[in-house]
């Protein structure tokens, strides 16, 4: 409790309190407006935050993050466009009660349903976050190489994508990541005799390009374009009915998002996702799904902030990112001198409880900015995207060549931006590829530095007790289709007898 | 190379490369995805626009960035569609000023033109 205390001394610092504004509003602009998501922002940003001190820059960037996952909903329900992918599901029940003239209360349902989401994951980041890194302080590297092979192989089945695409991008991202210096004998590697990939491909350009780049070049061929449709909110207070529908998918949406949340590859996207098919199953009101549901509404929302904030804890407690923003957060870390991982608690007090103190205050701003100042946000729609597109260029321009003063660094972010647009045609989900390249050198360092610790023992390597208990793990996920195809027929065939 | 007992700094990345091979292997005999192939006029836009951002790269450390960034939307805001010169060259000017004070404002240092401008 003293050391929440502490962060609050932190987060409530003059400095942090803007930046956390800061953060919160330009998630919410962002989570608005679809084709800019938390990712491309989060790069574009992230060298201005050179300047700023790790903790403001990661509050900052927090709130762009979790504050996203609340804008997102608006352009769902208003303009039946997801503003966000995980906003993608309240599209389905939002923008049909906007046609029945309660945009307002869906609006409504949707912020306190976030709040309270968000609120409820903060409260278990901050007991839980502290307990995981007691625990990870007794990992070694045959723990740390199994622990960052199970999160790799989560995200390649918990993909929207087929599993062998998912797997080409990890192995790409692996390969991106192993440019440079072998970190062990410091022998170059794909570097070509060339002086700028010594220190390897930036991460930063290479999310630029993949997030931000590739969408607005889409945009600009496709020509998109996008109209409110609703006029006007109707009333905003929801009705007793609309409490008594909501409450309970809240609750439900806000466990099951924070867990998921905290798996690798599972993310706001997935939790929204299940968090609906859920309601649905389990609903007594299941005709309404599809036509205008409050349960149907209500639960993915909560689900997707509650998982935001449940991300965190992989990357504040292991130094493993759950998901690419979190990815690029743990960039930005890095780049401040900062190694996340169970050593941040104590090395970092300020930093760790400055963030999460910093959520709670900014669940509260974007509750504010979210309700009485939505219609500010709404006119931010109107914005042509031909004005939007080159902005976004412009800034990732600036982002790109302000990270080393170096126009190579552009090349990088435009290669990368057409590698993007291939996935795009293609199917490919980049996330597997931003997440492999940021640990590719971690994994690498762990195996081998395990290795090297156990003599080369490959048995003593794989097979120590918690190590072992995580092989278990990855092969319990690698085997789960053919695991539930049988437990499927198995139960089928004992109900037919 | 290095053997499994003691890999070498080739020994990961020659097992990245056979996955990968492995998994696109895979990709190309059994899952060949179907694709919509945009018109020409399209693909020339988005040509346009990938081309112009590493030209301004470049540009900018010789002509500076309020002169880069000009030229860069007006180009851009003509590829997206912006109808009249007398507004892109307008915005273009506002934008060029106002994106140079935002970042100097945070404390981000900018190229200069020869001419200081």
């Amino acid at each position: 409790m003293e050391s929440l205390i502490y962060g609050f001394q932190v987060a409530l610092d003059m400095q942090n309190l803007f930046y956390c504004f800061v953060g919160t509003f330009l998630g919410t602009v962002v989570g608005m407006l679809p084709g800019l998501g938390p990712a491309a922002t989060i790069a574009i940003l992230l060298p201005t935050t050179f300047t700023l001190g790790p903790t403001p820059a990661i509050i900052m960037l927090a709130g762009i993050y979790y504050g996203a996952m609340y804008g997102g909903s608006t352009t769902s329900i208003l303009v039946n466009l997801p503003g966000e992918a995980s906003s993608v599901v309240t599209c389905f029940e939002g923008y049909q009660l906007a046609r029945k003239g309660r945009a307002g209360v869906a609006l409504f349902i949707v912020a306190i349903g976030s709040f309270i989401a968000g609120t409820f994951a903060v409260i278990l980041l901050t007991f839980l976050a502290p307990r995981l890194s007691s625990l990870v302080l007794t990992f070694g590297p045959s723990e740390y190489f199994a622990l960052m092979f199970l999160g790799l192989t989560l995200v390649l089945y918990l993909s929207t994508t087929s599993h062998a695409k998912s797997a080409v991008m990890a192995s790409a991202g692996f390969l991106l990541g192993m440019i440079g210096l072998d970190p062990v004998s410091g022998v170059q590697r794909f570097t070509y005799g060339r002086l700028t990939l010594l220190e390897g491909v930036g991460f930063v350009p290479v999310a630029m390009g993949l997030f931000g780049i590739s969408e607005v070049i889409v945009n600009a061929i496709q020509e998109k374009t996008s109209e409110i449709y609703v006029k006007s909110f109707g009333q905003f207070i929801p009705s007793r009915g609309d409490w008594t529908d909501a409450r309970w998918p809240i609750a439900r949406g806000s466990i099951l998002g924070f867990f998921v949340g905290l798996l690798p590859g599972g993310g706001a996207v997935v939790a929204s996702f299940l968090s609906y098919a859920l309601e649905k199953r389990i609903s007594k009101k299941a005709s309404e799904f599809g036509c205008g549901s409050i349960a149907g509404l209500a639960a993915p929302e909560s689900a997707n902030n509650s998982a935001a904030i449940g991300a965190f804890i992989p990357m504040l407690t292991m130094g493993i990112p759950a998901n690419a923003v979190i990815a690029l957060m743990l960039a930005a870390l890095l780049i401040h001198g900062i190694t996340p991982g169970p050593m941040l608690v104590t090395q970092h007090p300020d930093l760790f409880w400055g963030v999460i103190a910093s959520m709670y205050i900014g669940n509260v701003i974007l509750l504010i900015l979210n309700l009485p100042l939505i219609w500010v946000f709404v006119q931010l729609l109107r914005i042509p995207y031909r004005l939007l597109g080159p902005l976004i260029i412009l800034f990732c321009v600036v982002g790109a060549y302000s990270l080393n003063n170096n126009p190579y660094d552009i090349v990088i972010m435009v290669a990368a931006g057409l590698a993007g647009i291939a996935f795009r045609i293609y199917g490919f989900d980049p996330a597997p590829l931003i997440l492999s390249m940021v640990i590719a050198p971690m994994m690498e360092m762990a195996f081998r530095q395990g290795l090297i610790s156990e003599r080369g023992d490959m048995w003593t390597f794989f097979f120590k007790p918690t190590a072992f208990l995580i092989w278990i793990a990855i092969c319990l996920v690698i085997l789960s289709p053919v695991l539930s195809r049988i437990i499927y027929k198995y139960t089928t065939v004992r109900d037919k007898r | 190379m290095g053997g499994i007992k003691n890999p070498g700094p080739g020994f990961v990345p020659f097992l990245i490369c056979f996955s990968l091979v492995l998994f696109s292997g895979y990709l190309f005999i059994i899952e060949r995805p179907k694709v919509d192939v945009w018109s020409l006029a399209k693909l020339i836009k988005g040509a346009g626009v990938a081309a112009a951002i590493p030209i301004a790269g470049f540009a900018m450390e010789v002509v500076g960035f309020r002169i880069m960034t000009f030229f860069l939307m007006c180009l851009l805001l003509r590829l997206f569609g912006s109808p009249k010169w007398s507004i892109i060259i307008g915005l273009s000017i506002i934008i060029a000023l106002g994106v140079d004070f935002l970042f100097s404002s945070v404390g981000l240092i900018l190229p200069r033109s020869l001419w200081g401008i």
